[in-house]
């Protein structure tokens, strides 16, 4: 059964008096524990998606599921609700909170469960053990390179343990070394942790560790094809 | 880590906005404090004034002009038997201890109706007894005692606020319990003496203060001793205790009233200053509110969040402006001019001032708030992506 259903969806967005078509009729399927990368030129519709998909926003027309959710029929308030229980968004810009240290920023969407400091504690170091960075628990954002600052980003999408993870280019501001090791770590929590990933990106190389390809062009799925192993270069 | 570490993490971002947002709330409500406790202490001083049987007789066009000693037997003859317990005279001395600056209010009295008009002060006998017997004697409040380090006994000597300055020397004779304000009475006759050897004329006086046997007593005063001396060269004024300080405080110039709408306005600034800021933080923080909405912090949440900050930061400015004025006017007299009472800090004012505070806080971070909790968060990602 699918795990993302996305039919006939439509989005336009409104500005001074013009439409702006940005998805037009979009129709995907996604399996649960797929890792789809969303690729096409800028204003095709890639991070319009995304947010859709992630509950961000909402569709002009067609229907949205995520599990079993509809997401088109939701609230704002139901979505807000949903989004912190099953979904994880890594940003292209980590977007931490440059007060907070690394394990309080993992934190953070925690403050939405009822739940004892100890588990707090011990979820959070999980979650920084994983994308290996436990012994930079007490660093603030400033403290850390971009690679490191992605990598709590990360944690944080994780700690609540979200079946889906939604990453808007992640790599995109990481020099190669950076981004080899955070396409690792997306990998792993794919492969081992068995999450759903959603990857936008312009970079072949980042696209090829996912296990599908979708290509938008002006708001229209263009391709949809499988993981090309030659390509993988990080 | 909790709701109050975050709070406290976005408060200490900018330190220095923070502080001066602070300072921009407690400074207006330092002057609110300040100046509600002012009124409170006049009221007080009425309301004691009122409580007693005094009537101020002075010249119609001022309660400062001179008049004739005289007037006092022309009362005393005018009033029904029974009527006028005692009348005391006083004139302005005004004087300060020669070489220092500071001033306090002195006048000369009419020893023996004195301890009768003012029997509040509640003189000992003894103390009327030396009164009277010592023509250089003056009677002062306790808190000009602890002021000047005088005591009963000591020489002091005065140079007069007036034409011709007199220079006179005193001897402390009593410090009554009942008066605790900053004031230094002293002998008429011997003020007189001093002045008719300085100017050859005797002094004037500039008021008659009648102590009234009952109300009715009272009411006869107010009504009649004006119009007994009506179209007469000295035309009278003849008002309540309370009446006559209202216009002595006013005369001062009516700062109350001043202070009051001062502070209304910057009140009304302070909200504007913490508004500008918080309205600051909020455009910096738009993309960290969006990414915690897109974490699943619901817009309610947020709104919450942004009204903490501005509660706290009224709370800090109110505390920061009523503590020190608290701890200051419990340490020691701070005198509210031409009543003679020290400032008091009441619970509730200080209480009324961190409300204000509290709400400045509040209504300046309202606005933000809103528009936090309103934000479209892929809109606000899609900006700052």
């Amino acid at each position: 059964m699918a795990y993302i259903e996305l039919s006939g969806v439509h989005k336009v967005y409104r500005k001074k008096n013009l439409d702006i078509p940005v998805l037009s009729g979009l129709s995907i399927t996604l399996e649960a524990g797929e890792f789809v990368a969303l690729m096409g030129p800028s204003g095709s519709g890639k991070s319009t998606l995304l947010n859709l998909i992630g509950g961000l926003d909402t569709p002009t027309r067609g229907e949205i599921r995520v599990g079993d959710a509809a997401l088109h029929t939701m609230s704002e308030r139901e979505l807000t609700a949903w989004r912190s229980r099953h979904v994880g968004f890594i940003f292209q810009m980590y977007h931490l909170l440059p007060v907070l240290t690394a394990a309080q920023n993992v934190e953070l969407p925690l403050m939405l469960f009822r739940m004892g400091a100890k588990e707090r504690r011990e979820r959070v170091r999980l979650a920084l053990s994983i994308v290996g960075l436990e012994d930079r628990a007490d660093h603030k954002p400033g403290q850390l390179s971009g690679g490191q600052e992605q990598r709590v980003a990360i944690a944080r999408a994780l700690v609540t343990d979200p079946e889906l993870l939604l990453a808007d280019e992640p790599t995109g501001d990481l020099d190669a070394a950076s981004a080899a090791s955070v396409l690792q770590l997306v990998n792993r929590l794919n492969d081992e942790f068995k999450k759903t990933i959603i990857m936008v990106t312009h970079d072949p190389k980042a696209a090829s560790h996912a296990s599908r390809q979708l290509h938008l062009e002006k708001g229209e799925l263009f391709a949809d094809k499988p993981r090309e192993p030659a390509l993988v270069a990080y | 880590m909790t709701k109050a570490t975050v709070l406290l993490k976005n408060l200490g971002r900018n330190k220095l906005r923070t502080t001066l947002t602070v300072v921009a709330i407690a400074l207006p409500m330092l002057v609110f404090t300040v100046s509600r406790s002012f009124v409170d202490a006049i009221d007080e001083f009425f309301a004691e004034s009122d409580r007693n049987l005094r009537v101020a007789v002075h010249q119609k066009v001022t309660y400062t002009a001179p008049m004739p000693q005289r007037i006092k037997d022309e009362i005393l003859q005018l009033a029904p038997p029974g009527y006028v317990t005692a009348i005391c005279r006083t004139s302005w001395f005004g004087g300060h201890v020669e070489g220092k600056q500071a001033t306090f209010p002195s006048m000369g009295v009419d020893r023996d109706t004195f301890p009768v008009v003012y029997s509040e002060f509640r003189m000992s006998p003894e103390d009327v007894a030396a009164f009277q017997k010592e023509r250089r004697g003056a009677v002062i409040g306790s808190m000009l005692a602890n002021q000047q380090n005088w005591k009963v006994g000591d020489r002091v000597t005065l140079k007069g606020q007036l034409p011709p300055y007199p220079v006179i020397e005193f001897v402390i004779v009593a410090i009554p319990p009942g008066l605790d304000s900053p004031w230094f009475y002293f002998a008429l006759d011997y003020y007189d003496e001093k002045y008719r050897e300085a100017t050859g004329n005797p002094v004037s006086v500039n008021n008659f203060w009648l102590k009234c046997a009952s109300p009715e007593a009272r009411e006869w005063a107010l009504a009649e001793i004006d119009k007994h001396f009506a179209n007469t060269e000295y035309e009278t004024r003849t008002e309540m205790e309370s009446t006559f300080v209202e216009s002595f405080v006013k005369s001062q110039g009516d700062w109350v009233g001043m202070i009051w709408n001062i502070g209304r306005l910057i009140v009304l600034v302070a909200i504007a200053v913490a508004f500008n800021t918080m309205s600051m933080s909020f455009r910096e923080r738009t993309r960290e509110i969006a990414v915690l909405r897109a974490l699943g912090f619901s817009a309610g949440r947020i709104v919450r969040m942004v009204l903490a900050e501005g509660v706290v930061l009224g709370l800090l400015g109110g505390l920061i402006a009523v503590a020190p004025i608290y701890a200051l006017t419990t340490a020691q007299d701070v005198i509210v001019p031409g009543t003679g009472r020290p400032i008091k800090i009441a619970e509730t004012t200080a209480a009324g001032a961190l409300l204000v505070a509290l709400t400045c806080g509040f209504l300046a971070a309202l606005v933000p708030a809103v528009l936090a909790g309103r934000l479209k968060v892929a809109a606000a990602l899609r900006k700052v992506a």
